[in-house]
Protein backbone atom coordinates (compact mmCIF):
# COMPACT_ATOMS: atom_id res chain seq x y z
CA UNK A 1 0.00 0.00 0.00
CA UNK A 2 2.85 2.02 1.32
CA UNK A 3 4.75 1.44 -2.27
CA UNK A 4 1.58 2.41 -4.21
CA UNK A 5 1.57 5.36 -2.10
CA UNK A 6 4.68 6.12 -3.60
CA UNK A 7 4.32 5.62 -7.21
CA UNK A 8 0.94 7.41 -7.33
CA UNK A 9 3.07 10.63 -5.60
CA UNK A 10 6.01 9.92 -7.97
CA UNK A 11 3.60 10.28 -10.87
CA UNK A 12 1.85 12.79 -9.18
CA UNK A 13 4.46 15.07 -9.04
CA UNK A 14 5.90 14.18 -12.43
CA UNK A 15 2.79 15.06 -13.73
CA UNK A 16 2.63 18.63 -11.63
CA UNK A 17 6.40 19.39 -11.79
CA UNK A 18 6.43 21.49 -15.34
CA UNK A 19 3.42 23.31 -13.22
CA UNK A 20 5.57 24.70 -10.93
CA UNK A 21 8.79 26.05 -13.31
CA UNK A 22 7.54 29.02 -15.33
CA UNK A 23 10.32 28.64 -18.20
CA UNK A 24 10.01 25.92 -20.67
CA UNK A 25 14.03 25.15 -21.53
CA UNK A 26 14.49 21.91 -23.78
CA UNK A 27 18.43 21.18 -23.82
CA UNK A 28 17.61 18.97 -26.61
CA UNK A 29 16.30 21.70 -28.60
CA UNK A 30 19.26 23.55 -29.24
CA UNK A 31 20.77 24.55 -32.21
CA UNK A 32 23.97 25.40 -33.41
CA UNK A 33 23.71 28.17 -36.22
CA UNK A 34 27.23 29.39 -35.36
CA UNK A 35 30.70 28.63 -34.58
CA UNK A 36 31.81 29.42 -30.69
CA UNK A 37 33.20 33.19 -30.41
CA UNK A 38 31.59 33.87 -34.40
CA UNK A 39 29.99 36.97 -32.66
CA UNK A 40 32.69 38.34 -30.36
CA UNK A 41 31.44 39.30 -26.78
CA UNK A 42 32.49 41.88 -24.95
CA UNK A 43 35.01 41.54 -22.17
CA UNK A 44 36.80 44.75 -22.14
CA UNK A 45 34.43 47.21 -22.61
CA UNK A 46 35.69 51.11 -22.97
CA UNK A 47 33.57 54.10 -22.11
CA UNK A 48 32.66 57.69 -23.32
CA UNK A 49 31.54 60.17 -20.78
CA UNK A 50 27.99 60.60 -22.01
CA UNK A 51 28.42 64.30 -21.96
CA UNK A 52 31.02 64.34 -25.03
CA UNK A 53 29.42 61.15 -26.68
CA UNK A 54 28.55 63.38 -29.58
CA UNK A 55 28.75 60.24 -31.57
CA UNK A 56 25.21 59.05 -30.59
CA UNK A 57 21.57 60.83 -31.55
CA UNK A 58 18.97 62.05 -29.23
CA UNK A 59 16.54 58.83 -30.47
CA UNK A 60 19.11 56.13 -30.34
CA UNK A 61 18.35 52.97 -28.43
CA UNK A 62 20.09 52.08 -25.60
CA UNK A 63 20.37 49.60 -22.62
CA UNK A 64 20.99 51.59 -19.26
CA UNK A 65 21.91 50.64 -15.86
CA UNK A 66 22.50 52.54 -12.79
CA UNK A 67 24.13 50.62 -9.60
CA UNK A 68 25.83 52.81 -6.63
CA UNK A 69 25.86 55.77 -8.41
CA UNK A 70 27.70 54.11 -10.92
CA UNK A 71 25.33 55.02 -14.41
CA UNK A 72 26.13 53.64 -18.01
CA UNK A 73 24.59 53.13 -20.98
CA UNK A 74 24.93 50.80 -23.79
CA UNK A 75 23.89 51.58 -27.59
CA UNK A 76 22.02 48.77 -28.99
CA UNK A 77 23.37 48.64 -32.52
CA UNK A 78 26.70 47.66 -30.37
CA UNK A 79 24.64 44.86 -28.55
CA UNK A 80 23.44 43.69 -31.92
CA UNK A 81 27.05 43.15 -33.21
CA UNK A 82 28.44 41.50 -29.73
CA UNK A 83 25.26 40.14 -28.21
CA UNK A 84 27.08 40.26 -24.73
CA UNK A 85 28.92 42.90 -22.78
CA UNK A 86 31.09 41.57 -19.55
CA UNK A 87 31.25 44.98 -17.22
CA UNK A 88 31.53 45.79 -13.58
CA UNK A 89 29.36 48.37 -12.58
CA UNK A 90 29.20 50.12 -8.98
CA UNK A 91 31.30 47.02 -8.05
CA UNK A 92 29.00 44.18 -9.24
CA UNK A 93 30.19 42.42 -12.19
CA UNK A 94 27.54 42.27 -14.98
CA UNK A 95 26.49 40.51 -18.31
CA UNK A 96 24.17 43.07 -20.44
CA UNK A 97 22.48 40.42 -23.10
CA UNK A 98 20.66 40.93 -26.28
CA UNK B 1 20.90 41.89 -17.62
CA UNK B 2 22.25 39.83 -14.69
CA UNK B 3 24.44 39.69 -11.91
CA UNK B 4 27.32 37.20 -12.99
CA UNK B 5 28.02 35.52 -9.80
CA UNK B 6 27.09 32.09 -9.05
CA UNK B 7 27.61 31.40 -5.31
CA UNK B 8 29.97 34.23 -5.16
CA UNK B 9 32.24 33.42 -7.90
CA UNK B 10 32.63 35.49 -11.62
CA UNK B 11 31.76 34.09 -14.42
CA UNK B 12 32.53 35.61 -17.61
CA UNK B 13 30.03 35.00 -21.01
CA UNK B 14 30.74 34.38 -24.21
CA UNK B 15 28.72 33.80 -27.31
CA UNK B 16 27.75 30.09 -28.07
CA UNK B 17 26.66 30.08 -31.43
CA UNK B 18 23.62 28.27 -30.10
CA UNK B 19 19.78 29.10 -30.04
CA UNK B 20 16.82 27.71 -28.17
CA UNK B 21 13.78 28.75 -29.97
CA UNK B 22 15.23 31.93 -31.61
CA UNK B 23 16.96 33.22 -28.41
CA UNK B 24 20.65 33.47 -27.78
CA UNK B 25 22.22 30.36 -25.52
CA UNK B 26 25.93 32.23 -23.82
CA UNK B 27 28.44 29.60 -22.58
CA UNK B 28 30.50 30.58 -19.70
CA UNK B 29 34.86 30.55 -19.87
CA UNK B 30 35.14 28.94 -16.70
CA UNK B 31 33.14 25.67 -17.00
CA UNK B 32 31.41 25.57 -20.43
CA UNK B 33 28.03 25.40 -19.62
CA UNK B 34 25.24 26.91 -21.88
CA UNK B 35 22.84 29.41 -20.45
CA UNK B 36 19.88 30.94 -21.99
CA UNK B 37 20.15 34.54 -21.94
CA UNK B 38 16.14 35.29 -22.23
CA UNK B 39 15.66 32.77 -18.73
CA UNK B 40 18.98 33.52 -17.08
CA UNK B 41 19.51 29.75 -16.22
CA UNK B 42 22.20 27.11 -17.05
CA UNK B 43 20.43 24.83 -20.09
CA UNK B 44 23.23 22.29 -19.80
CA UNK B 45 26.72 21.53 -18.48
CA UNK B 46 28.52 22.08 -14.53
CA UNK B 47 26.35 24.79 -13.33
CA UNK B 48 23.16 23.08 -15.07
CA UNK B 49 19.96 24.55 -13.05
CA UNK B 50 21.67 27.35 -11.40
CA UNK B 51 20.04 31.12 -12.05
CA UNK B 52 21.91 34.25 -12.36
CA UNK B 53 20.08 37.00 -10.56
CA UNK B 54 18.17 39.46 -12.98
CA UNK B 55 19.07 42.86 -12.59
CA UNK B 56 16.82 46.11 -13.38
CA UNK B 57 17.90 48.18 -16.84
CA UNK B 58 16.28 50.27 -18.50
CA UNK B 59 15.79 49.87 -22.63
CA UNK B 60 15.26 53.48 -23.96
CA UNK B 61 16.44 56.33 -25.90
CA UNK B 62 19.71 57.54 -25.11
CA UNK B 63 17.80 61.23 -24.41
CA UNK B 64 15.61 59.82 -22.35
CA UNK B 65 18.46 57.80 -20.47
CA UNK B 66 20.77 61.19 -20.18
CA UNK B 67 17.76 62.91 -19.06
CA UNK B 68 18.17 60.67 -15.83
CA UNK B 69 21.40 60.39 -15.57
CA UNK B 70 23.69 63.26 -16.61
CA UNK B 71 27.01 61.48 -15.62
CA UNK B 72 26.22 58.36 -17.40
CA UNK B 73 28.72 56.99 -19.70
CA UNK B 74 28.39 54.95 -22.72
CA UNK B 75 30.02 52.00 -24.29
CA UNK B 76 32.37 52.82 -27.41
CA UNK B 77 33.79 49.83 -28.41
CA UNK B 78 33.04 49.32 -32.05
CA UNK B 79 31.90 53.30 -32.66
CA UNK B 80 35.29 53.38 -34.97
CA UNK B 81 34.50 49.87 -36.93
CA UNK B 82 33.38 51.28 -40.52
CA UNK B 83 29.96 50.12 -39.75
CA UNK B 84 29.68 53.01 -37.40
CA UNK B 85 26.55 52.59 -35.49
CA UNK B 86 23.75 50.94 -37.62
CA UNK B 87 22.27 47.63 -36.54
CA UNK B 88 22.69 45.38 -37.79
CA UNK B 89 19.32 43.58 -37.46
CA UNK B 90 17.40 46.86 -38.39
CA UNK B 91 15.24 45.19 -41.19
CA UNK B 92 14.40 41.78 -39.51
CA UNK B 93 12.76 44.46 -36.39
CA UNK B 94 10.85 45.55 -39.10
CA UNK B 95 10.24 42.28 -41.06
CA UNK B 96 7.26 39.65 -39.78
CA UNK B 97 10.24 36.80 -39.32
CA UNK B 98 10.64 35.26 -36.57
CA UNK B 99 13.99 34.19 -36.45
CA UNK B 100 15.58 31.11 -38.20
CA UNK B 101 14.24 28.02 -36.21
CA UNK B 102 10.09 27.83 -36.99
CA UNK B 103 8.59 29.21 -33.42
CA UNK B 104 6.48 26.98 -31.40
CA UNK B 105 4.13 29.97 -30.45
CA UNK B 106 0.46 28.74 -31.12
CA UNK B 107 -0.59 31.57 -28.53
CA UNK B 108 -1.37 34.34 -31.56
CA UNK B 109 -3.20 36.90 -28.82
CA UNK B 110 -0.78 39.23 -30.31
CA UNK B 111 1.41 39.70 -33.21
CA UNK B 112 4.27 37.57 -32.80
CA UNK B 113 6.67 40.44 -33.56
CA UNK B 114 4.86 42.58 -31.03
CA UNK B 115 7.82 43.86 -28.36
CA UNK B 116 6.07 43.30 -24.62
CA UNK B 117 7.94 43.90 -20.82
CA UNK B 118 8.43 40.49 -19.32
CA UNK B 119 8.04 40.07 -15.92
CA UNK B 120 9.27 36.62 -13.42
CA UNK B 121 7.82 36.59 -9.75
CA UNK B 122 8.05 33.75 -7.97
CA UNK B 123 8.26 31.35 -11.13
CA UNK B 124 5.30 32.90 -12.84
CA UNK B 125 5.49 34.93 -15.60
CA UNK B 126 3.56 38.01 -17.22
CA UNK B 127 3.78 40.20 -20.47
CA UNK B 128 3.01 43.42 -20.88
CA UNK B 129 2.40 44.49 -24.71
CA UNK B 130 4.02 47.84 -25.89
CA UNK B 131 0.67 47.65 -27.56
CA UNK B 132 -1.52 47.49 -24.96
CA UNK B 133 0.90 50.08 -22.70
CA UNK B 134 0.70 52.74 -24.81
CA UNK B 135 -3.22 52.86 -24.19
CA UNK B 136 -2.94 52.68 -20.82
CA UNK B 137 0.43 54.11 -19.82
CA UNK B 138 -0.01 53.75 -16.19
CA UNK B 139 -1.50 50.29 -14.64
CA UNK B 140 -2.02 49.25 -10.86
CA UNK B 141 -1.84 45.87 -11.49
CA UNK B 142 -1.47 42.88 -8.60
CA UNK B 143 0.71 39.78 -9.98
CA UNK B 144 1.38 36.96 -7.96
CA UNK B 145 0.08 38.94 -4.66
CA UNK B 146 2.73 41.72 -5.43
CA UNK B 147 1.03 45.43 -5.76
CA UNK B 148 2.79 46.44 -9.40
CA UNK B 149 2.42 49.65 -10.97
CA UNK B 150 3.60 49.49 -14.07
CA UNK B 151 4.34 52.79 -16.56
CA UNK B 152 5.25 53.33 -20.37
CA UNK B 153 6.08 56.46 -21.94
CA UNK B 154 4.80 56.04 -25.54
CA UNK B 155 7.24 59.22 -26.80
CA UNK B 156 10.58 56.87 -25.88
CA UNK B 157 9.03 53.49 -26.03
CA UNK B 158 9.69 53.22 -22.42
CA UNK B 159 8.44 50.46 -19.89
CA UNK B 160 9.28 50.36 -16.35
CA UNK B 161 7.81 48.10 -13.61
CA UNK B 162 7.93 48.97 -9.69
CA UNK B 163 6.61 47.58 -6.55
CA UNK B 164 3.65 49.87 -5.64
CA UNK B 165 3.86 49.32 -1.83
CA UNK B 166 5.96 51.62 -0.15
CA UNK B 167 6.73 51.57 4.16
CA UNK B 168 4.03 48.89 3.89
CA UNK B 169 1.20 50.76 2.26
CA UNK B 170 -0.14 50.39 -1.02
CA UNK B 171 -0.34 52.75 -3.44
CA UNK B 172 -2.33 53.48 -6.40
CA UNK B 173 -1.19 55.91 -9.14
CA UNK B 174 -2.84 57.62 -12.04
CA UNK B 175 -1.51 59.93 -14.88
CA UNK B 176 -0.48 63.25 -14.16
CA UNK B 177 0.59 66.43 -15.84
CA UNK B 178 3.63 69.06 -14.88
CA UNK B 179 3.80 71.96 -16.61
CA UNK B 180 6.64 72.59 -18.93
CA UNK B 181 7.88 69.42 -18.23
CA UNK B 182 7.95 66.48 -20.47
CA UNK B 183 7.81 62.73 -19.68
CA UNK B 184 5.28 60.72 -17.30
CA UNK B 185 4.28 61.79 -13.98
CA UNK B 186 1.90 59.91 -11.62
CA UNK B 187 -0.10 61.06 -8.59
CA UNK B 188 -0.94 58.63 -6.07
CA UNK B 189 -4.44 58.78 -4.31
CA UNK B 190 -3.24 58.09 -0.77
CA UNK B 191 -1.06 60.93 -0.26
CA UNK B 192 -1.33 62.87 -3.55
CA UNK B 193 2.23 62.76 -3.83
CA UNK B 194 3.81 63.75 -7.39
CA UNK B 195 5.91 61.00 -9.18
CA UNK B 196 8.14 60.66 -12.15
CA UNK B 197 6.73 57.79 -13.53
CA UNK B 198 10.22 56.14 -15.24
CA UNK B 199 12.32 56.67 -12.02
CA UNK B 200 9.50 56.02 -10.21
CA UNK B 201 10.96 58.96 -7.87
CA UNK B 202 8.59 61.18 -5.71
CA UNK B 203 9.17 64.80 -6.66
CA UNK B 204 6.35 66.85 -4.78
CA UNK B 205 4.24 66.14 -2.11
CA UNK B 206 3.85 64.75 1.49
CA UNK B 207 6.21 61.29 -0.11
CA UNK B 208 8.94 64.16 -1.90
CA UNK B 209 11.73 62.03 -2.40
CA UNK B 210 10.58 58.53 -2.00
CA UNK B 211 11.11 56.36 -4.33
CA UNK B 212 9.28 53.25 -5.88
CA UNK B 213 10.91 49.60 -5.89
CA UNK B 214 11.97 48.99 -9.85
CA UNK B 215 12.15 45.35 -10.81
CA UNK B 216 14.08 43.47 -12.75
CA UNK B 217 11.53 43.08 -16.24
CA UNK B 218 12.83 41.96 -19.48
CA UNK B 219 11.55 43.86 -22.60
CA UNK B 220 11.01 41.24 -25.73
CA UNK B 221 9.63 39.79 -28.77
CA UNK B 222 6.13 37.76 -28.06
CA UNK B 223 7.28 34.87 -29.74
CA UNK B 224 10.12 34.83 -27.76
CA UNK B 225 8.78 35.60 -24.62
CA UNK B 226 5.94 33.06 -24.84
CA UNK B 227 8.35 30.44 -26.58
CA UNK B 228 10.25 30.66 -23.19
CA UNK B 229 7.21 30.81 -20.93
CA UNK B 230 4.37 29.20 -22.48
CA UNK B 231 1.97 29.51 -19.13
CA UNK B 232 2.96 33.57 -19.48
CA UNK B 233 0.06 35.58 -18.67
CA UNK B 234 -0.87 38.26 -20.80
CA UNK B 235 -2.13 41.75 -19.73
CA UNK B 236 -4.82 43.16 -21.53
CA UNK B 237 -7.02 45.87 -21.41
CA UNK B 238 -9.83 46.01 -19.71
CA UNK B 239 -11.98 48.09 -22.21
Amino acid sequence: MAALALILAFFLSAWTLPDLLAADLRPEEIVTVLPKDAIPAILSPSFDEGRKATWLKETDLVVGVEIGGDSRAYPVPTLSRHEIVNDKVGGIPIAVTW
Amino acid sequence: MYDRRIAGKELTFGVSGKLHANSLIMYDHQTDSLWSHLVGSAVTGPLKGEKLKPLQSMFTQWSTWRNFYPDSKVLNNGRSSIFSLRDPYESYYRSPDTGIIPTRLSDKRIYPKEYVLGLVLNDKAKAYPFSALSREPVVNDTFQAVPLLVVFDSESTTGMIFRRKLDGKTLSFKKTQLQREKGVFLVDDETSSVWEGLSGRAVQGPLKGKKLEPLPATPSFWFGWADHYPKTELFALSR
